[in-house]
């Protein structure tokens, strides 16, 4: 069973009327539309020079962090289709760093209104006081107009810092950030701090958690996550978007930085070889289907294994060899698992379709919570297949 | 392995956590497939109930966190991946002992313990952010604290204070909390830049110690504002930490990854672990001291259960080498040994094992740091006093270099007075060389430049050796022993130049090789240091508006002059004289303070210069005053800069051009603007690499060009402070708290109209004439704020 035999899929992946910009259809004002709300938008912002671009294409777009260099600063607004998923449908939109929020021609209603979160990006190599200035000045509007609204603050370039310097811009930054929203009475207003740099995959890690609080079904792709690698003696499992490698779910055993990148890691190297002779004919250009899948055992007992969830999502494990011997639990385990993130899809599928009302009045966490219940269920099916 | 640990091995699988009960005779071990108590014996455990039983066994079962109740015998409290939070009581009839199920929480708990006098408290971190308190009395979540921030991934009571715990989360953040109110935290506060996975209280002390990703663990004292006690660098993300009891100083821990060790680290050495337990095949899980500090548990992935003695542990800094080599930024090494060898390595068996820890650079001194000695000192009573040698590396010692950067005068006199001060320096630090391009520069510009065009060209040397133009300079002390050497390097490089001498062809090059020092001759190009210049192919390339032809250059007898008479007669005025190309080879050596010795040296290497005529001519003779040649300075002066600046010795080359003052733009065709931005900047990262700070900005301000003078603006800022209440204002706009107050005269104490003058240095002011009229009279701020005002 997979979603390609689903008649209404959203394996189309692009909605209807994706050739639409939402802006122009913000631009009548009141009926902002259900599409944007199925795309939640991420807007980043900061100071000139912060790196804002240097994010975006490092990030969605595959750009070595070499090449950021090279990039011309922004002069006008970027708006950037993340929609490859099912699950991440988001747009980015990167602001010039001189644009300012405060100006009357900046039509902020429409901009922050169907916003999901807010990133504004901190350059740590430089003076962020201005920064600062401008951070609380961008959260406070974007609160007024929008008070669903995520903050989350990346203090960037940090590569060039030592250890400590780090710890201290960090600690200030949050000091001071968090004063300033305090003195403009907005206490419960809350900022998340990520420290980023482009050359590791610390910003992929941020950004991993900036879409996930944007994903509602997160928490049970999380739980399900948690009964796959406990019934199959998985060490960890990363939920991994094909394109852009960020992760959309994760078990809730800590996060270790190596086997992240490991997992991105893999991911490269089966996207790369499935590009060089994955190819059946020439009408099929996306290699990666529900077929792709790939073992790589390292020489130190550990095993990655992959398999494709649906056409943008991967599962990437990490696992001990001595766990591994019975991979046809695994498999079987995993199936129940595809099966039941399907199903999640569904509901929300169906949720879309049944009415935007009730979805912004908050149902949809519900529901697939509901979804998770009997999706337990079914994984609890390989349960004595382990034992 | 070591037989008299204590070890168990279940079969069921990996334990996910171990808790002790109150008097450390049980443990309980919970994971996803296991979950049983066994009471410890002496040596070895005994299985006293396996709670993961019944027909129904659900998620409830596999638990991530387990806690033993401080107070009551039979009470547990288990964290399940589903969010489920299951108290246990081991007193219950009938084979299931749960007591009871709380789902309040709708993802992973990580973590649940029990308040430490409070019997019926129980409080859970979870996945979500939020902490639950529960009250077993009442079986319901009694308060729910919301951290606002990631997962929580321990909470803990202080036994401190019965009512806080401190809660730690994957945003880096710790959190203190009042167990009584739950609308916001106490304390909050960063203490790493990754995730914290773990914290512990000390018993004692008001300490925290804390277990992050980013590879430390961080000890803060918590007593007012949290301030960091010490920092523990170990090579792996670290999942638990443990105080041992009774120890002031030490505290347990074990890595999430990479690392299977158990280590026990004294906080005041925070690179070596103090004791290293490595017994476990995989991750350690958990460990857990059993009250006493020499005895503790710890599980591990390989599905064991251990009971380490500390008596066993392998002691990293035995059998670590005792030395530490450090490198200076000016070349110096230290080295820091023990005075006598260490004793022998107890036999212990483990003590081959591979030790985490010591492998992991550190930033460190490259001494022994007082603490590691103290630590060396009690391990060692018998080796204790180290050594700590100093070598001196073999470069040119910089120390003349620096004392030179200090005493060395750039402004504030004319030119040659500046030189002559200068070369004075450089002399007392037998810097000769150096010495020598001063007086140059003083000679050469001591005068003001010679208004009428000589009578008389320069005579023209006769192609033999024996015309030589010599131009006699100054006599040193050297100038007799390196007189009979004299044709065979003449013309080194600061050093006493004794003759010059121009062959006849070149001679005429330079009429149409104007002003560029253009490579003739091989011997020229093949000058790697452009100043090494054979005495055949001496070119002086000479603008020719400096140098007015009238005559051709008659042939003219050698007119060379005793070094006596040299200082007089010639004095100042052979301007290319010391400068100019010469043969030798103190551009190879690399040293210019060196330089003396080497051309002992060298100039045997180079006989076949020497012409056997004037190999004797101890004499120099020079022509009157009158004849002196008026070879253009500039690009000589240019070469020699050039040429020290090659030799490493910035500081001549900057700080000449500096001294150089108006007659500095004499030397521009000859050096471009990138090298002179080059020698400054260079000479202003040496002295600030010694701390030489005034100094540094004495060259900055004294720099001619824009990119340099513009250092001494570049990281300084300049705030707004409201002048009321002192407080930083936004830039170009009022202070918020005191925008309704005008500004009043701290005279007449009236609000200002119109002109407003006050202090840059307090802020205080007001109108223009009362505050004129108080300066006049006083020397303080007429409001009474202390401060010596300067109006205008």
């Amino acid at each position: 069973m997979s979603y390609q035999d689903d008649p209404n899929g959203y394996v189309g992946s692009f909605p209807k009327d994706f050739t639409y910009g939402p802006f122009e259809q913000n631009g009548d004002g009141d009926s902002s539309s259900l599409q944007d709300d199925h795309k939640p938008r991420i807007l980043l912002r900061g100071l000139r020079r912060s790196g804002k671009s240097s994010i975006q294409k490092v990030v969605f777009h595959k750009m070595s962090p070499n090449e950021t260099w090279f990039l011309e600063s922004t002069n006008q607004m970027v708006k950037d289709d993340i929609n490859n998923s099912s699950l991440v449908q988001f747009q980015i939109w990167d602001f010039p760093g001189q644009i300012d929020f405060l100006d009357p021609t900046f039509d902020s209603d429409t901009i922050l209104g169907g916003c999901g979160a807010l990133v504004f990006v901190i350059d740590a190599q430089d003076d962020y006081q201005d920064a600062l200035d401008k951070l609380q000045l961008t959260v406070t509007k974007a609160y007024r107009v929008n008070s669903n609204i995520k903050s989350e603050v990346f203090i960037h370039k940090v590569d060039g810092l030592n250890d400590d310097y780090k710890m201290d811009s960090q600690g200030d930054i949050h000091h001071r950030a968090t004063d300033d929203l305090a003195e403009a009475g907005l206490h419960h207003v809350h900022l998340s701090f990520h420290l980023t740099s482009i050359y590791d995959h610390s910003i992929f890690e941020a950004f991993s958690k900036v879409v996930q609080k944007l994903i509602p079904q997160w928490p049970t792709l999380e739980n399900l996550l948690n009964i796959l690698i406990s019934n199959s003696g998985i060490e960890k499992a990363f939920l991994l978007d094909v394109v852009s490698r960020i992760y959309i779910a994760t078990d809730s055993s800590p996060v270790d930085m190596q086997s992240y990148e490991l997992g991105c890691d893999m991911m490269d190297v089966v996207m790369d070889i499935s590009c060089i002779y994955g190819m059946v004919d020439e009408t099929e250009t996306n290699t990666f289907n529900n077929e792709s899948s790939s073992l790589i055992k390292l020489n130190n007992g550990t095993v990655l294994y992959l398999r494709e969830v649906n056409k943008f999502l991967a599962l990437v494990c990490i696992l001990r060899e001595e766990n591994f011997q019975k991979q046809g639990v695994i498999d079987y385990n995993f199936l129940c698992f595809r099966h039941a993130i399907t199903q999640v899809f569904e509901l929300r599928n169906k949720c879309q379709s049944s009415g935007t009302d009730r979805r912004r009045s908050g149902t949809p966490d519900a529901v697939p919570n509901g979804a998770a219940d009997s999706t337990e269920s079914t994984s609890d099916h390989s349960q004595p297949q382990l034992a | 392995m070591i037989p008299s640990n204590t070890i168990c091995v279940s079969e069921e699988g990996p334990a996910n956590a171990l808790a002790l009960n109150k008097d450390a005779t049980q443990v309980v071990i919970a994971g996803r497939n296991v979950f049983k108590v066994f009471s410890i014996e002496e040596n070895d455990f005994t299985e006293v109930c396996n709670l993961r039983v019944g027909k129904n066994l659900n998620l409830n079962f596999s638990s991530i966190d387990v806690a033993w109740s401080t107070i009551e015998e039979n009470t547990l409290a288990t964290a399940a991946t589903n969010g489920a939070v299951v108290v246990w009581n081991l007193g219950r009839s009938g084979r299931s002992k749960q007591e009871h199920v709380f789902s309040d929480h709708k993802r992973t708990v990580n973590k649940v313990s029990f308040h430490l006098t409070e019997p019926a408290l129980l409080i859970s971190g979870s996945q979500d952010g939020m902490m639950k308190c529960f009250d077993l009395r009442m079986k319901e979540v009694a308060r729910t604290f919301i951290s606002n921030t990631e997962s929580i991934r321990d909470v803990q009571f202080s036994p401190h204070q019965a009512h806080t715990f401190a809660a730690v989360s994957e945003n880096g953040n710790v959190q203190l909390w009042d167990v009584r109110r739950h609308e916001r935290c106490l304390q909050q506060f960063t203490a790493h830049s990754g995730p914290v996975f773990a914290c512990d209280w000390h018993s004692e002390m008001p300490w925290l110690a804390t277990a992050s990703r980013d590879k430390t663990i961080k000890v803060w004292d918590i007593h007012a504002k949290p301030n960091l006690e010490h920092t523990i660098y170990t090579i792996a993300s670290v999942g638990h930490v443990k105080w041992r009891p009774q120890k002031k100083y030490q505290v347990a821990s074990c890595a999430l990854v990479l690392d299977c060790a158990v280590h026990v680290w004294d906080v005041r050495r925070p690179h070596v672990p103090l004791a290293t337990f490595a017994e476990h095949r995989d991750v350690t899980t958990a460990i857990a001291w059993q009250n006493d500090p020499n005895t503790f548990l710890s599980t591990s992935r390989d599905c064991s259960l251990y009971r380490h003695r500390f008596s066993e542990a392998a002691h990293p800094v035995l059998w670590a080498n005792p030395h530490g080599v450090c490198v200076s930024a000016r070349g110096d090494v230290t080295h820091a040994a023990p005075d006598c060898p260490l004793p022998a390595l107890h036999t212990n068996p483990a003590s081959d094992r591979y030790v985490p820890g010591l492998g992991r650079k550190q930033p460190t001194a490259g001494s022994l740091r007082p603490q590691a000695q103290a630590a060396l000192e009690r391990l060692f009573p018998g080796g204790a006093a180290s050594i700590l040698t100093r070598y001196s590396g073999e470069g040119r010692p910089p120390c003349c270099v620096v004392a030179c950067a200090k005493e060395y005068k750039m402004r504030g006199l004319p030119t040659h007075e500046l030189a002559e001060h200068n070369a004075k320096v450089a002399r007392a630090y037998n810097r000769h060389m150096v010495g020598h391009v001063w007086e140059v520069v003083r000679c050469v510009y001591g005068r003001p430049p010679p208004r009428e065009p000589p009578e008389r060209e320069p005579p023209p040397p006769p192609p033999a050796h024996t015309n030589s133009n010599a131009v006699e300079e100054e006599p040193l002390e050297e100038v007799e022993q390196w007189a009979e050497t004299q044709f065979h390097n003449s013309g080194v490089l600061g050093m006493p130049t004794l003759s010059i001498y121009i062959p006849p062809h070149k001679y005429k090059i330079r009429h149409d090789a104007t002003g560029a020092c253009g490579p003739e001759g091989s011997g020229w190009v093949s000058a790697a240091s452009a100043h090494y210049v054979d005495v055949e192919t001496a070119d002086w390339t000479l603008p020719e508006e400096a140098f007015p032809l009238r005559a051709p250059p008659p042939a003219h007898q050698p007119s060379i002059l005793d070094t006596t008479h040299g200082r007089t007669a010639a004095g100042g005025a052979s301007p290319g004289g010391s400068s100019s190309p010469g043969s030798g080879s103190s551009g190879s050596n690399g040293s210019a303070c060196t330089a003396p010795p080497n051309l002992e040296q060298t100039s045997s290497a180079y006989p076949g210069a020497a012409t056997p005529e004037e190999g004797e001519s101890g004499p120099l003779w020079v022509v009157h005053e009158a004849l002196r040649p008026h070879v253009e300075p500039a690009p000589l002066l240019a070469l020699a800069l050039r040429h020290h600046a090659d030799l490493g010795d910035v500081q001549t080359a900057a700080l000449v051009m500096i001294v150089l003052h108006e007659h500095r733009s004499d030397l521009f065709p000859y050096i471009d603007e990138g090298l002179q931005e080059h020698w400054l900047l260079g000479y202003i990262e040496f002295l600030q690499k010694h701390k030489l700070w005034n100094v540094a900005t004495e060259v900055v301000r004294c720099a001619w060009l824009s990119s340099v003078w513009s250092l001494s603006q570049q990281s300084s800022s300049v705030t707004v402070c409201c002048g009321r209440c002192g407080r930083r204002a936004r830039p170009r706009a009022m202070c918020d708290r005191c925008l309704p107050h005008p500004d009043l005269c701290a005279v007449c104490r009236q609000v200002v109209r119109g002109l407003y003058a006050w202090c840059q240095g307090c802020s205080h002011g007001g109108h223009l004439e009362h505050m004129r009229q108080w300066m006049e009279k006083h020397q303080l701020c007429p409001a009474g704020c202390g401060h010596h005002c300067q109006l205008g």
